[in-house]
């Protein structure tokens, strides 16, 4: 990479001295040589034999830069893309990264269903895989896919997340329990576009925010003993909000996964009365511990975001924090983004990071949240039983 | 080499270009210092509230919506009406809070 990089820098340099040599001959080839791609090819040959303005060195040294570049390249591709098949060893460091993959997007997968799924022997490996639904492309990539239900079933479409909507028991996937400060030092920051093929949607996160997988999450949870959030797909957070610090604020990204999801009319005052007179809440989303006190936010749904913020205040205290909550309802469960316990005071940065965030996140083909009530699972609830914690 | 150049100067100018208005405005509000969770300040008190005062008296005792400008929702009963503040008796599960409601940012109070 940084060959490629010095390489790259290098042919610039020389770039760079071939205009202006070429632009002290003549200001008209200086200029279409800067404008038009091949035109250093008319000045090399016009100024060959003038020792001022000649530019066979400038050339050749872009030329030995842009083989050294292309080679460190594509010696770079050949690395990347030997990580598979090369040996057991590498195949089954592979397969071990895909069930920890599956484990973070929601799958289960049971202490024997891994042992046999990474068995040497190919036949047991191949069964278990199989079973879960996934099959090797065969592309020497390592890719898997989305395949049959079984053997004698006719491959169609499956969604990892609609066939496994049980949230992960705590106990089969042991979180290591670190310092805080370590857990955030390990963490993996990730930019750009953000896909979960399973659960059918892809975020595209917004240059100033980064996003922490699941995993990463529950150690974080985790260090700070707080419960683990089997729902947790991702922490989303501010590039100016120190991961370190315990208490930086953050969203918190979380697939709902009942299926699909009925709306209805939203009433303010209804859904706040409502949430005010049940006396035993049943959160869904992501909640601070705390009693509600009203709407800071009153709940609405444009068709494709479901959005509102509570005032609460928290358990054996006067002190009041603000969650706010952006919801996108796909086919087979809605994405949740959450910031819980904020300061009232900075509600509008609450709001407005949840909804950014919903604004940013697609469902893939088919994933997308349909009107009328689709064929397969369908939540014993509404939309606006989320807003007002209702069982 | 200008269009080597252009791309490069393209790629450097591409997150200013793709920050939307959204993300420009959680950066002023990150940079802003978060607004006061308290009552509005004592002293000079709003024009025009004196009606709006009046009428929110009117109500004490009552049970009543107050809508935010911030387009929020609170129901509660309406215990103290102040120029700058209403209080509201919010009963909650295990106890009843006193909480308080800048003027300022109350947009429509209506009996429940």
């Amino acid at each position: 990479m940084t060959l490629v990089l010095v390489a790259y820098l290098i042919s610039l340099v020389f770039g760079i001295l071939m205009v202006v040599r070429v632009w002290r001959a003549s200001t008209l080839d200086g200029v279409l040589t800067l404008l038009l791609p091949f035109y250093f090819i008319v000045a090399l040959i016009k100024y060959w034999n003038d020792p001022d303005h000649n530019i066979r060195f400038h050339v050749l040294g872009i030329f030995i830069c842009s083989v050294v570049a292309i080679w460190s390249a594509s010696s770079m591709t050949r690395h990347a893309g030997g990580m598979s098949g090369v040996g057991d060893k590498a195949d089954l460091q592979a397969r071990s990264q895909v069930i920890k993959i599956m484990r973070e997007q929601g799958l289960t997968i049971t202490p024997e269903q891994e042992q046999r799924l990474l068995s040497e022997d190919e036949a047991v490996s191949d069964a278990a895989w199989r079973e879960l639904g996934v099959r090797d492309e065969g592309d020497g990539s390592g890719a898997v896919a989305a395949g049959a239900h079984g053997s004698g079933e006719p491959s169609r479409a499956r969604d990892a997340e609609f066939d496994n909507p049980r949230p992960v028991a705590a106990q089969e996937r042991p979180v290591e329990t670190l310092s805080y400060a370590e857990a955030a030092r390990r963490a993996v920051f990730n930019r750009g576009r953000w896909t979960r093929d399973s659960t059918g949607f892809s975020i595209d996160v917004p240059a100033k925010f980064r996003l922490i997988s699941a995993a990463d999450a529950r150690r974080l949870d985790s260090a700070r003993a707080r419960p683990e959030d089997s729902r947790i797909m991702a922490w989303i957070l501010h590039e100016n909000t120190p991961l370190a610090d315990p208490d930086s604020w953050h969203v918190k990204v979380r697939w709902i996964s009942d299926g699909w999801v009925a709306t209805q009319a939203l009433e303010p005052v209804q859904l706040l009365q409502t949430a005010l007179d049940n006396k035993q809440p049943q959160p869904r989303v992501a909640a601070s511990s705390g009693d509600l006190l009203g709407y800071a936010v009153a709940p609405r749904f444009d068709g494709q975001v479901l959005e509102w913020a509570e005032e609460r205040v928290l358990v054996n205290s006067d002190h009041q924090v603000v969650d706010c909550h952006a919801l996108r309802p796909g086919r087979r469960g809605v994405l949740e983004f959450s910031i819980v316990g904020m300061a009232p005071g900075q509600l509008a940065l609450c709001q407005a990071t949840v909804r950014l965030l919903a604004d940013r996140t697609s469902f893939l083909e088919g994933k997308e949240y349909p009107a009328a009530p689709p064929d397969g699972l369908r939540a014993p609830y509404t939309l606006a039983a989320l807003a007002t914690h209702m069982p | 080499m200008r269009a080597v150049m252009l791309s490069m100067l393209s790629l450097a100018a591409l997150p200013a270009l793709a920050a939307g208005p959204d993300e420009a405005r959680i950066e002023q509000l990150l940079a802003a210092k978060p607004e006061a969770a308290a009552p509005a300040a004592k002293g000079k008190p709003a024009r025009g509230k004196a009606a709006e005062t009046d009428s929110a008296a009117s109500l004490v005792g009552q049970r009543v919506v107050v809508e935010t400008r911030s387009q929020g929702v609170y129901l509660g009963t309406l215990t103290a009406v102040s120029r700058d503040a209403l209080t509201l008796a919010i009963e909650l599960p295990a106890r009843s809070v006193s909480y308080t409601l800048p003027r300022a940012n109350v947009a429509r109070i209506a009996p429940r």
